[in-house]
């Protein structure tokens, strides 16, 4: 069911075996795996149906870097407190990480994963089914791809149907009788227990309302990226420096995946196998909307040590590239006709593109959010954001760009242009909005602030889920791995209130 | 066995080629025409070519034909009255090679093999 905690009285308290804060993909996710149990839950969501400008100020605070500009509003343009979450604003994209992304690698500081690839399968495949994903590939008859390669591989990106969070869940959450949604509950401080080591209860206002008091056996913050965070480090009565952060590490590690409009590509004869990079393929017959995009593959990241990055394409007139653009394409076609073995289709008209990477970035220790001197309506200290990523990023995204260009051309496919040659600047790079890595897992507690568990290591009761968990992005969009970590947690929830 | 007199040893060093040059008897300033109408020969787009042969001269002002014919003669192992068929194939299989060692320019920002950018400057000075 739904209540509007603005109705209840000041000084309620609430008492259930599992209080979830945040109503967004991650935090529904965990309900999802208990809903119908008997066991009693409670999620504590900032906003209501749909997001007001008022709760959206709450998110509000300092961002820095070097995409950022001034006065931004990066902190509250990407993240939504309302029921569904950033789901709303989410345009459906599914994709895992790739198997290299969870894995230690030398050229990426503090890369690796303490759970591997297999660890998350099943719940990637539960999370494809939520999604709706999760039926045959037939995609290939839609379309052609372009042609395997050892290099840079091509694949379908599947995209959900039915995109809305809010609207795939709303209808179970408000039939659940063991669940209570709190809409306009808005958690401002986590207390624990004198030993420190065990989360009592929390306390959430309302802008304009009661204050009201949630106590639980287990708690879940799944309220965002960076959100998570903010709560542990604000939530500093009983220990100075916040929850979980006797290592110095919660609000470190914060990650974005790193966009670059690197390229136009001139590609002979290749329209056809183009049509299904181009944009996303409505899903007809069946099938889920998909669309194709290619990436470096594990073996060529290894061999020059680059970042793992996602490349799409966008048809553009080859007038919109430059005079040359014309020419260029003609003679990628007059070159491809040297051979005796090519088709007719070599000469055909080429396709004109301009070329995207998304790119992760590495983990940067000092890449971080504090608490501000700022507060909010509630008193609760505004974020501070430093976002730091080196020159890795920028190598490695002309460099795989590049790369691209040598490849086309050896398999006689086309030619490339480069476009971000120049010095970084907001006009060919741009954050891509999916955030994480705050309260990063790991094995040791000296090296993240969850357990494999997604538990807090020096916390019994207190997991967390969402992306700020990641120890590193990969250049996937999150939701996917979100969902599937978010299942893995909810089950492991069950398992703990199955027992007294 | 073929004997190199001192005279020739010394005319391929001051071409600039070397020792290795030394089988290649295509070294005449007229040898350079009939490579040049031959490759001429091989572009189906001379237009194009013609257009990024200009771009790449432009940039690269350094280059100059006889070196270029010379370079693409050594590299794509041409003989006078080299059948076209064989020219094509060397041609295409040079300009995978660039592409794969990654001996490329950029001409306007296009990452272009350096063979196919010399092969479009050459048919621009034939």
């Amino acid at each position: 069911m739904f209540t509007d905690a603005r109705e209840l009285e000041t000084g309620t308290t609430l008492e259930v075996d599992l209080c979830v804060v945040g109503a967004g993909a991650a935090g529904l996710a965990v309900t999802l795996e208990l809903l119908d149990s008997s066991c009693s839950i409670a999620v504590v969501e900032s906003g209501g149906r749909g997001p007001s400008d008022r709760t959206q100020q709450l998110a509000a605070g300092r961002a820095r870097g070097r995409l950022f500009g001034r006065n931004n509003r990066y902190l509250s343009a990407t993240r939504t407190r309302a029921f569904g979450g950033l789901g709303e604003d989410w345009h459906g994209s599914c994709r895992a990480l790739d198997p290299e992304d969870l894995i230690v690698r030398s050229w990426v500081p503090a890369s690796g994963w303490p759970i591997d690839a297999a660890t998350l399968d099943p719940y990637n495949a539960r999370a494809r089914s939520l999604f709706g994903i999760d039926v045959p590939a037939r995609r290939d008859e839609r379309t052609g791809l372009l042609a395997a390669d050892d290099a840079f591989e091509s694949s379908w990106l599947d995209y959900s149907p039915r995109p809305s969070i809010a609207e795939r869940f709303r209808g179970r959450f408000a039939q659940a009788g063991n669940v209570n949604v709190l809409t306009h509950a808005n958690v401002v401080e986590i207390a624990l227990d004198e030993g420190g080591r065990r989360v009592v209860d929390l306390v959430a206002r309302c802008l304009d309302g009661p204050e009201l008091v949630v106590r639980a056996r287990y708690f879940v913050l799944a309220a965002g990226a960076l959100e998570n965070a903010r709560l542990l480090l604000a939530s500093n009565g009983q220990r100075p420096h916040g929850i979980g952060n006797e290592n110095d590490l919660v609000g470190r590690f914060f990650m974005e995946q790193v966009e670059m409009r690197a390229a136009y590509v001139a590609l002979p004869g290749q329209r056809r196998a183009m049509a299904g990079y181009d944009a996303v393929q409505a899903g007809d017959g069946g099938l889920h909307p998909v669309r194709a995009i290619m990436r470096p593959s594990a073996r060529l990241q290894a061999r020059h040590e680059l970042l793992n990055s996602l490349i799409t394409f966008s048809p553009v007139a080859a007038a919109d590239i430059g005079e040359l653009a014309s020419h260029v394409g003609r003679l990628a076609a007059a070159t491809a006709r040297l051979d005796s073995d090519s088709t007719p289709d070599a000469a055909a008209e080429p396709y004109f593109g301009a070329v995207t990477l998304r790119s992760e970035q590495p983990p940067e220790r000092r890449s971080r959010l504090v608490l501000g001197a700022e507060r909010d309506e509630l008193g609760v200290p505004r974020i501070d954001l430093a976002w730091r990523f080196d020159d890795h990023v920028v190598w490695s995204l002309r460099t795989t760009a590049r790369l691209l260009g040598e490849n086309l051309g050896r398999r006689l496919l086309g030619r490339l242009q480069l476009r971000a040659t120049g010095r970084v600047n907001r006009r060919r790079f741009r954050w891509s909005a999916h955030q994480s890595g705050t309260t990063r897992m790991s094995r040791e507690p000296s090296e993240g602030v969850i357990d494999t568990d997604c538990r807090l290591h020096d916390v019994s009761n207190l997991f967390v889920a969402g992306s700020s968990v990641f120890p590193t992005s990969g250049c996937s969009g999150p939701m996917l791995t979100v969902v599937a970590l978010s299942l893995r947690l909810g089950e492991h929830l069950r398992r703990l209130l199955a027992s007294p | 066995m073929k004997t190199i007199s001192r005279r020739t040893v010394l005319r391929h060093l001051a071409t600039g080629l070397g020792v290795s040059a030394l089988g290649l008897p295509a070294c005449r300033r007229s040898d350079f025409a009939e490579l040049i109408d031959a490759l001429a020969a091989l572009a189906t787009d001379r237009e194009a070519a013609g257009a990024i042969g200009r771009a790449f001269l432009d940039e690269y002002p350094d280059e100059e034909r006889d070196r270029m014919a010379r370079r693409l003669a050594l590299e794509l192992d041409w003989r006078s009255a080299m059948p076209a068929a064989d020219l094509a194939s060397a041609l295409l299989l040079r300009i995978e090679r660039d592409f794969r060692d990654a001996k490329t320019v950029l001409v306007n920002a296009w990452v272009l093999s350096q063979t196919e950018a010399r092969w479009a400057a050459l048919i621009t000075l034939a």
